[in-house]
């Protein structure tokens, strides 16, 4: 058994990110369950329709990602550097303010003012709410670091690298209103994609620099933040950042070169990274796997997912396949297989160690384990799904079929993928009701392990 | 920033006031969740990047009035369909080629039909 030392306790705001998405998460499910069978089967008469729920579905599963890597970095930056947090009130006070807004985003959403841009469809005056967050943020994070003292493990690299790059790409994501681009549709296009693309490179950053962190903290290897490796896969990031939104830009008639040199990175930095998680599990022990058996799991499902994810995106990445495919569901299943098999994953195993790596997860039982295979079944089989939903749009759609005929000869496929999803819900809930119920009536484990 | 944007400027290519006002109805209905410009939207409707060659001024102006299928009526103005009609339009003329305008390589590349 290995022995845990209790060291600092987590700070009740970290906690209560950590919560906050948890809750974000389950309401996300729900929300794209909706979307799907609002997709399947239309109801354009009805008040609260799909161009409703796939914004809200979406804007939730963003926030779910940052809030959620918010609470851990808040949750474990005390013991990574050393130092108490640099201010818990402001902590509190960005909890608040994340909570206020994002509530008021969720209202504008639901009673229909929109922004009209992809991804986050809400009115451009909350962009101003979310710079304000991420700047509380960084003045916490900033502050807590400039106390300690270098040289930093990889994972403060990368989550300073993540927070200023949220700043560079949310900026330019917002670059949409000036004349000079609104007033272009293709440059407009390209700026859309690349600013989006690069957000998902600052939150990977963040994401991947948390997941080191528990890693190291699982491992017991204290030099394995500093390793070369380690500081490779730094770069490699940090290159991909600035260049992975190359691979959507496919379709838009900018220049050629970039998105080969885009994808080129983008790839090499998904192998990068199961490669590590594949090495971390092999140097692991039998007792720290199942003492820490919930966010091993997570981790390990997160490498699976991610051989996946590599094999589809080879495939897209060729012109031709990307040429016929891109815009149909195999895109869907792209940004699925990422975004629930790789970042939820991690995001869950992490939450998992936050909140009970102190006492050891090996309590946390059945639940948890058929809530896990349920959540990875259910995900393959939604991922399968959408690859041939897209891979039948795709092949009709050329010989110039109606698109609302598609979509009708699809509906079955897409009754499976409702179901998949609802799996999907399910076996999360089960994990995480039972993360967050066990934490909530035994309090106790709220501290980093050694 | 003006690397990335290199290639997107092209003759004739920015909008005037019709096409802005329809790219601004665009925005305001949420055209973004269902259909796709360049790639970037939802997959409800078809992508709209060259609805205006391929559909027609006349069919478009009677789908955005009436909607269709999955579509909605959304209660548009006059002039917010003469500007989405405009804004298409746009669309069309720096869209990227048809199907029938290119052919593939055996070994994966596009390249335009001789």
């Amino acid at each position: 058994m290995v022995r845990s030392r209790q060291t600092t306790r987590v700070t009740w705001p970290a906690l209560g990110f950590v919560y906050l998405g948890v809750g974000i998460l389950i309401a996300t499910l729900a929300l794209g369950c909706l979307a799907m069978f609002h997709f399947a089967f239309a109801s354009p008469g009805s008040r609260f329709t799909f161009q409703h729920s796939r914004p809200l579905h979406v804007s939730l599963a963003v926030a779910w990602i940052f809030g959620t890597v918010i609470g851990l970095v808040y949750a474990v930056l005390p013991s990574a550097t050393g130092r108490p947090l640099f201010s818990k009130r402001l902590a509190g006070f960005h909890l608040a303010w994340f909570v206020f807004f994002g509530l008021a985003i969720v209202v504008a959403l639901a009673s229909g003012s929109f922004g009209g841009r992809e991804y986050w469809a809400f009115p451009p005056i909350f962009a101003i709410a979310i710079l304000v967050s991420w700047l509380l943020f960084a003045i916490n994070f900033f502050g807590t670091v400039r106390r300690g003292k270098g040289p930093y493990p990889v994972y403060v690299w990368m989550w300073m690298t993540g927070i200023l790059g949220f700043f560079f790409t949310y900026g330019e994501s917002l670059l949409w209103m000036i004349p000079h681009f609104s007033g272009n549709p293709i440059r407009e296009a390209t700026v859309q994609w690349k600013s989006y693309g690069s957000m998902v490179g600052s939150w990977n950053m963040l994401i991947y620099g948390t997941q080191f962190y528990i890693m190291k903290q699982i491992e017991g290897e204290q030099a394995s933040g500093f390793s070369k490796k380690a500081f490779f896969f730094y770069f490699l990031s940090l290159t991909n950042m600035m260049f992975n939104w190359g691979h959507h830009t496919y379709p838009v008639p900018g220049s050629v070169w970039i998105d080969h040199v885009a994808y080129v990175i983008s790839l090499t930095e998904l192998a990068f990274f199961v490669k590590i998680i594949a090495d971390w599990s092999k140097r692991l022990d039998a007792a720290r796997k199942h003492r820490h058996n919930t966010s091993y799991r997570f981790f390990v499902a997160a490498e699976w997912w991610g051989y996946l994810n590599l094999a589809l995106a080879l495939l897209i990445s060729i012109p031709a396949i990307n040429w016929m495919t891109h815009g149909t569901h195999i895109t869907v299943a792209h940004a699925m297989g990422s975004t629930i098999g790789i970042n939820t994953m991690i995001l869950i195993g992490a939450v998992s160690y936050v909140l009970h790596g102190g006492a050891g997860q090996e309590h946390l039982g059945w639940q948890v384990s058929k809530g896990f295979w349920l959540t990875q079944v259910s995900l393959l089989a939604f991922f399968l799904s959408l690859v041939g939903a897209g891979v039948y749009n795709a092949v009709h759609e050329q010989s110039e079929v109606q698109h609302t005929m598609i979509l009708f000869q699809l509906k079955p496929v897409f009754g499976a993928a409702l179901v998949a999803g609802l799996g999907i819900a399910a076996g999360m809930f089960l994990v995480l009701a039972k993360l967050v119920w066990t934490h909530a009536r035994h309090p106790i484990p709220q501290t980093e392990p050694v | 920033m003006f690397v990335y944007t290199r290639g997107t400027e092209r003759p004739g290519q920015a909008l005037s006031e019709t096409q802005m006002e329809g790219k601004l109805a665009w925005q305001k209905h949420n055209c973004s969740a269902c259909h796709q410009r360049f790639g970037l939207g939802g997959y409800m409707g078809p992508d709209l990047t060259r609805a205006y060659s391929r559909k027609g001024e006349a069919y478009l102006k009677a789908v955005l009035e009436f909607g269709v299928g999955n579509m909605p009526k959304l209660a548009l103005s006059d002039d917010e369909i003469d500007g989405l009609v405009a804004y298409m339009k746009a669309l069309d003329a720096c869209a990227p080629p048809a199907r029938e305008e290119v052919t593939f390589t055996w070994y994966g590349v596009v390249k335009p039909r001789e």
